[in-house]
């Protein structure tokens, strides 16, 4: 399987804890954007996409015009899954039809949470309102493979909160959730309030994961990957599993990230530059590395990695390489079932403890 | 006098640190044609790495030059760098023994510093023909008169052989070269003498052996002479004798009035020191030249390889460094918290700074240095008197009849609106106040007498701090006071952690103890069981903090296709693990040890 990523480095305004490739853009931006963008499709060998993933920035600020644009690169493409991020106050009916029509078959909606209070915490301008009418419109316009964004452990938010943010995710009628722990990233404008002492540290954060896992099982979501929650198998999102898997998958737009197989690579998110000329910055990943991050992210999925795969792929006995998984084995953070090596409830909250181990 | 040593001129260029001698001094060298400009590279006397970085010059170099005066004759000058930082004063002293002038610098704008005249009163001291280079003319803040005024006022010398100069141009530089030419005197000094040659400096090569580079007062040496070392009675055959200019250049002999070096094939490092005299073992001078003194280290740390089995390692790098470095003791000495280590004496905070990148960094041995402490004179109940260098071997208070610790009389210098800002550091310095001394009518000099260990950390940086940049600082070592210091106590996860014991003053140690809770932990990485912090007096705690338990240590962030980011990541917490020093079940990070020093009010 292969995937194609398209970044769209554009937004409205600019959420406080977000350290992505985006900036608000300058009149015309947009649009010259876009021709650079199609320029860069139109170079890639092989269009021949299982995936397609339009991410950001926030891809739906795009007028109805720019949006046609965009998807009208992507025309000939006809993948498997077509995802594209929404926020919920620029979406419209209309853009939602013009998505149908372009063969989008799956949206990703930034929601994070549904206290006003913390959206506003977070910077982000949208209401619930916007949000359930671009859940319910979606639906029946016939997008209905949806996904939301979510975040807990945010600053000043308690178990209570995170107990009513699911309750209503109870009530919708989702068929994936990405729920991330907030990290708070230097150079944003939520660290620079936490370290002007502005808020302390969410100590619940532990808490809140088990919490999350255990009320998302109840409601009938299968916990596939660290942060990533689906209704049913058929519908883990397809896209992301490729960066899991090590498969590989193109990207264009400025800040955009890609994996040939033998490189990671990315585009630098100066816009100026990018509508100049985009420069391609090309790591070539040392056999040690891919080994390593296969086993990273094949442990990230909850399912484990298969050893027999891993012979296969790597010709390595994953313990002869790496003898200090066994303590982990022991101590049960790691567990072998059916030639799987999977992280148990207990080692998937010391996660990063193990991956260390293939650094 | 010999006509050859007509034409010799031995100087040093002596400065407060950044007014400009390094540049001079290659310019100097650039206008002798020493070596062609192409060569040239900015700061060329500094030749260690890590000085070149720091901007700093450690070791002393001596160069020959030869000069075309305007008089017509050619000049031999002896032209020796020196460092400026209050660390290195003894070794300024023995250059400025070599010399017979000095060329002051001082930068046009920034005025008569407290390097200043701590280096000029040396100068005077040995009685060398001083000419004032005003520097950095060029500068728009340049005010020459001011500063010529100021050495009148301040120095008490005569400015009617100073010159305006600009090092990083060339203007004046010219004119310099005539000074020395015109003013220096030639060396005096009786070639035929028994020999007198005066170690200034020294450098440890690995085939030749210790290298003591030498001004030769009276008498000559050549090669095949037998050499005594007056102060070990040692004896050497010469090997080679020679000029730096600056790459050495071999010599048949060097006679009075020379600066260079000379090789024996001296293995025993201890030989070869700064401040000694070198005779002839056949036909000695009766007396030693003056000022040899044996250098005393006033800061000691203690010094620990992270990975205990790298403790050899670490007694190779302490070796090698201490070859160039006659001024580094050590000796060894443990510690239940880490184990192995050395307990080392240096001469100042910047000198131990230093010694411990070198050895992290050329000789790759990641280091816990603790924190730096004084000698304290402990008098027992049973009449007898013991020094203490390190906190931890402090003996029980019941055994302590009193403990003195080591003062210094430091004279800062700064723009008098700080004055009350200068005046409340030292204060809570426990420094006592001894006089103020009005420059001119915007700058002071503030007398204070500090306890050295309350000045041994960031005094420097705080006073740097406080009044902006424009303070600086000399010290002399004065004696021991009695004062009431108690040992301060750390205990991690209920356990003693010797290597992080300190001395305080007693009416500080609740505060010093909280403050120090409060740094380890926000220092100290959660766990995965909960750490208590508690600081202790004999046994009782006065301060307790807390460090939570780890309850989830897994990336759950939104990252995209970058995967790389985790990687990232990943190498980061693995790097910052090898840094840890385990203590108990209690991972430390390097800086822990370091942090107990830091002023509590910043």
């Amino acid at each position: 399987m292969r995937g194609l990523y398209v970044h769209i480095p554009f937004c409205k305004s600019i959420c406080s804890y977000c350290n992505f490739c985006k900036r608000v853009p300058r009149q015309g931006m947009i649009i010259n954007y876009l021709k650079v963008l199609e320029k860069q499709f139109n170079e890639l060998s092989n269009t021949n996409y299982d995936t397609i993933y339009i991410g950001g920035g926030t891809p739906s600020m795009l007028t109805l015009e720019e949006l046609t644009i965009l998807l009208n690169i992507f025309k000939n493409v006809n993948p498997l899954e077509y995802t594209i991020e929404v926020n919920p106050e620029s979406y419209t009916h209309q853009k939602g039809l013009l998505m149908k029509e372009m063969g989008v078959n799956r949206v990703s909606l930034g929601a994070q949470t549904f206290n006003e209070s913390h959206l506003k915490t977070l910077k982000r301008e949208h209401t619930n309102s916007d949000l359930f009418f671009a859940i319910n419109d979606l639906i029946k316009i016939g997008i209905t493979n949806l996904s939301l964004d979510l975040i807990f452990a945010l600053p000043n938010q308690t178990l209570k909160d995170v107990k009513n943010d699911l309750k209503i995710v109870s009530k919708l009628p989702l068929k994936h959730l990405s729920y991330y722990s907030l990290i708070l990233e230097e150079k944003t404008l939520l660290y620079k309030q936490y370290l002007n002492s502005e808020f302390e540290a969410n100590e619940l954060e532990a808490e809140m994961y088990l919490l999350i896992i255990q009320e998302l099982k109840k409601l009938g979501y299968l916990h596939y990957e660290v942060s990533n929650f689906a209704k049913a198998e058929k519908y883990q999102s397809l896209h992301n599993t490729l960066y899991w898997n090590l498969s590989l998958y193109d990207a264009i737009g400025a800040g955009a990230h890609g994996f040939d197989g033998e490189n990671r690579y990315y585009y630098s998110c100066n816009i100026e530059k990018y509508l100049q000329a985009p420069e391609k910055i090309v790591n070539q990943q040392k056999q040690e590395v891919l080994i390593g991050d296969y086993l990273i992210f094949s442990l990230r999925m909850l399912k484990g990695v298969n050893l027999n795969k891993v012979k296969e792929l790597f010709q390595i006995d994953i313990f002869e390489k790496y003898p200090e998984l066994t303590k982990f084995l022991d101590e049960d953070y790691l567990e072998i079932n059916n030639d799987y090596l999977k992280v148990t409830l207990k080692g998937l909250f010391f996660l990063n403890q193990i991956e260390l181990v293939f650094v | 006098m010999k006509e050859r040593q007509k034409y010799l001129r031995n100087f040093s260029i002596i400065a407060h640190i950044d007014h400009g001698k390094s540049t001079l001094a290659d310019r100097i060298l650039e206008m002798t044609n020493t070596i062609s400009t192409r060569e040239m590279k900015s700061q060329l006397l500094d030749g260690m790495e890590l000085e070149r970085e720091r901007g700093i010059t450690i070791k002393l170099t001596a160069v020959e030059v030869l000069y075309d005066a305007d008089d017509g004759n050619q000049y031999t000058f002896h032209l020796i760098d020196t460092p400026g930082h209050v660390d290195f004063t003894y070794e300024v002293s023995r250059s400025l023994a070599a010399c017979e002038g000095v060329l002051l610098v001082i930068d046009a704008a920034q005025g008569i510093e407290a390097q200043t005249l701590a280096n000029v009163y040396l100068a005077m001291e040995h009685n060398l023909e001083i000419i004032p280079v005003i520097n950095k003319i060029d500068l728009p803040n340049a005010d020459p008169e001011k500063v010529l005024k100021e050495i009148e006022n301040i120095i008490g010398i005569s400015t009617d052989n100073a010159i305006l100069a600009s090092a990083k141009s060339g203007e004046g530089v010219k004119e310099i070269l005539e000074a020395i030419v015109k003013y220096i005197p030639a060396p005096s000094g009786d070639e035929k003498k028994p020999l007198e040659a005066l170690i200034f400096d020294s450098v440890f090569d690995l085939y030749r052996g210790a290298i003591p580079f030498i001004r030769i007062i009276n008498g000559q040496v050549k090669k095949g002479d037998i050499i005594e070392m007056m102060s070990t009675k040692s004896h050497y055959e010469v090997v080679e004798v020679g000029v730096h200019k600056p790459q050495e250049e071999k010599r048949n002999y060097l006679k009075a009035g020379d600066v260079g070096y000379l090789t024996a094939s001296i293995k025993v490092i201890k030989d070869v020191n700064v401040g000694d005299t070198i005779t002839l073992k056949d036909n000695p001078t009766k007396t030693a030249l003056p000022g040899y003194r044996k250098l005393n280290p006033v800061v000691f740390s203690g010094l620990y390889p992270i990975d205990n089995t790298k403790f050899n390692d670490l007694k190779d790098a302490l070796e090698k460094l201490a070859l160039n470095d006659s001024s580094l003791v050590y000796e060894t000495e443990s510690t239940t918290a880490l184990g192995f280590g050395f307990r080392a004496g240096f001469l100042g905070l910047l000198h131990m700074e230093i010694v411990q990148e070198r050895i992290e960094r050329e000789f790759n041995i990641p280091l816990i240095a603790t924190a730096p402490s004084v000698i304290y004179q402990v008098e027992l109940t049973n009449e007898k008197t013991i020094f203490i260098d390190n906190p931890s071997k402090l003996p029980k208070p019941q055994e302590i009849a009193k403990i003195l610790e080591p003062f210094i009389k430091t004279s800062i210098l700064c723009p008098s609106e700080y004055v009350g800002a200068v005046m409340e550091l030292a204060q809570r310095k426990r420094g006592q106040y001894l006089n103020i001394h009005y420059l001119e009518q915007t700058r002071v000099e503030l007398t204070y007498e500090l306890p050295l260990a309350e000045v041994i950390y960031d005094f420097f940086d705080a006073l740097k701090s406080v009044t902006r940049g424009y303070a600086s600082f000399d010290y002399v070592h004065s004696e021991y006071k009695e004062s009431k210091l108690v040992k301060l106590d750390i205990l991690l996860n209920g356990e003693l952690v010797d290597a992080l014991s300190t001395i305080v003053h007693r009416d500080f140690a609740y505060q010093r103890g909280r403050s120090l809770c409060l740094k380890l932990k926000d220092i100290i990485p959660r766990h995965l069981f909960e750490i208590p912090i508690q600081a202790a007096i004999s046994n009782k705690i006065i301060a307790r903090e807390t460090i939570k338990a780890l309850r989830k240590d897994v990336l759950a962030k939104c990252y995209g296709g970058d995967v790389s980011r985790k990687r990232k990541l990943l190498e980061k917490q693995k790097e910052g693990k090898k840094k840890m020093k385990a203590i108990g079940s209690v991972e430390i990070p390097q800086e822990a040890f370091m942090s107990i020093l830091k002023s509590d009010d910043n």
